[in-house]
């Protein structure tokens, strides 16, 4: 009996070891940005979801497509009927690594550039996706992520119509933003 | 003891394991997932009867709609594009889900405005309604020249006035229906006429691609026969988008424009080819920023 009690107590300890080895949010803050002659397009999304395990590097977002808001509403409607079709794919989402995660210190003040490879989920397509532009900043013991990519919107599968190729910029730079709580 | 640690170790691995795969597990299904359905039509109109769908917020719509002449009257008329009318107008979308339009038809002098209304929005998810809701109210009147000076012509006398209910249900992506009950009140008919007439709007939309959809609009109209020769309207169409525009190419049996026009006024019948080509065009520009 007293087996099983040991048995349960490092069960739940490996548990709760893990889960402090993570960070989390639910309001990471996802935008993207389009210059184009006749009019740039630029939305955000302020309730992404993350996580990054300390011990690994390993970290995943994924943000609801429909939450992006746009300046126009004319402009939401097209992204999501036309372009992302988020009826079809309603999520995006990014599954990858710190590359040299062993530089971070997350215990220690300072702002780290991390190097961030991964896979990029959108439109039901999957693409490797590799920025040297992120960082982690740790402030007063919080954990504040920030990165920036271009993708090319061909490349996943999103079509431009022939009619709106002048005015709709071909590469996107999307931008992320997340300030990390323990879980 | 040994169990105990290769138990553990054993758990390490699996959960690390785990951790790897799947880091978000349990965090995404905390979100509420109230979602609002939109893009059930294209436009803010079938053809001729509003749809379901509400202007953005800060939107104002310039629409231009054209009706031609019967189709059967072949090349002398060069079938019916010989005989437009045409309807402007503006529509503004005030908030989400409030739409205020203001538009002039060239046949009559017809001006006529109304106030659109959502009370229900589509949704799915926790506390969601399975159908939309839209209060709809006009107001046409004519503001031609009054032809026999001997009798007065009052405002009154030019007006009618129509109160619409819209319930809709996108049903799939590309499938969208809706039901329109609607009262038409004229203040002055032909002495064997009704002054308030009931209809019932059908309007229908399928997505045929990204930027085309089929759009069919019908009113059976309850009590417009057999005391007038009144038929009910039934427009059949093709919704376009371009970017900021859409055309809606349709044929009608009826060049009404407006809620009075196209549900009291038809009188051409499908069945003798009494059938005529029009056009909406929309377009949709920002006049207000949404943050």
């Amino acid at each position: 009996m007293k087996k099983v009690y040991l048995i349960a107590i490092g069960i739940i300890l490996v548990f709760i070891c893990n889960a402090q080895n993570r960070l989390i949010t639910k309001a990471a803050t996802i935008s993207f940005y389009s210059k184009a002659p006749m009019e740039n397009i630029e939305a955000t999304n302020k309730s992404g979801i993350s996580v990054i395990d300390k011990n690994t590097g390993q970290l995943e977002f994924s943000v609801l497509l429909k939450g992006f808001n746009f300046e126009r509403a004319l402009m939401q409607e097209h992204f999501n009927e036309n372009y992302v079709e988020s009826d079809q794919f309603p999520k995006a989402g990014f599954k990858g690594k710190i590359t040299d995660q062993t530089k971070v210190n997350f215990a220690k003040d300072a702002i780290y550039n991390v190097p961030i490879t991964g896979i990029l989920t959108l439109h039901g397509v999957s693409k490797e996706i590799t920025t040297t532009a992120a960082t982690i900043t740790i402030r007063n013991g919080i954990t504040e992520g920030e990165a920036a990519f271009n993708i090319n919107v061909a490349d996943f599968n999103i079509k431009i119509p022939s009619i709106v190729k002048d005015k709709i910029a071909k590469t996107v730079k999307i931008t992320v933003k997340a300030t990390y709580q323990t879980l | 003891m040994k169990i105990i640690i290769h138990t553990i170790f054993c758990f390490c691995l699996i959960s690390s394991l785990n951790a790897q795969t799947d880091l978000l597990k349990g965090l995404e299904d905390s979100i509420p997932k109230k979602e609002y359905i939109s893009s059930a039509f294209k436009s803010t109109r079938v053809v001729n009867a509003h749809s379901m769908e509400m202007l953005g917020a800060g939107s104002m719509d310039f629409r231009i709609l054209h009706r031609f002449g019967p189709i059967d009257q072949g090349f002398d008329q060069f079938f019916g594009l010989d005989q437009a009318s045409m309807r402007m107008g503006f529509d503004f979308g005030v908030t989400k889900d409030l739409t205020l339009g203001i538009g002039r038809s060239t046949f009559k002098k017809d001006v006529d405005a109304f106030v659109k209304y959502r009370v229900v929005q589509q949704s799915k998810g926790p506390k969601s309604t399975p159908f939309s809701l839209i209060a709809f109210a006009g107001l046409s009147t004519y503001t031609y020249k009054n032809p026999d000076p001997t009798k007065p012509f009052t405002f009154s006398d030019r007006s009618a006035y129509y109160l619409q209910a819209i319930i809709g249900k996108k049903i799939s992506t590309n499938f969208s229906m809706q039901l329109s009950p609607t009262l038409v009140h004229r203040n002055i008919v032909q002495p064997n006429d009704e002054k308030d007439i009931y209809a019932l709007g059908f309007g229908v939309r399928y997505k045929i691609s990204k930027r085309m959809a089929l759009i069919v609009d019908y009113f059976y109209v309850a009590n417009g026969f057999p005391n007038t020769f009144g038929t009910n309207p039934l427009s059949i169409g093709l919704d376009i988008e371009t970017g900021g525009h859409i055309f809606q190419l349709n044929f009608s049996n009826t060049a009404g424009m407006n809620e009075r026009s196209f549900i009291t006024e038809t009188v051409n019948r499908w069945g003798k080819g009494e059938v005529q080509f029009g056009f909406n065009l929309s377009r949709t520009f920002n006049i207000r920023s949404r943050k």
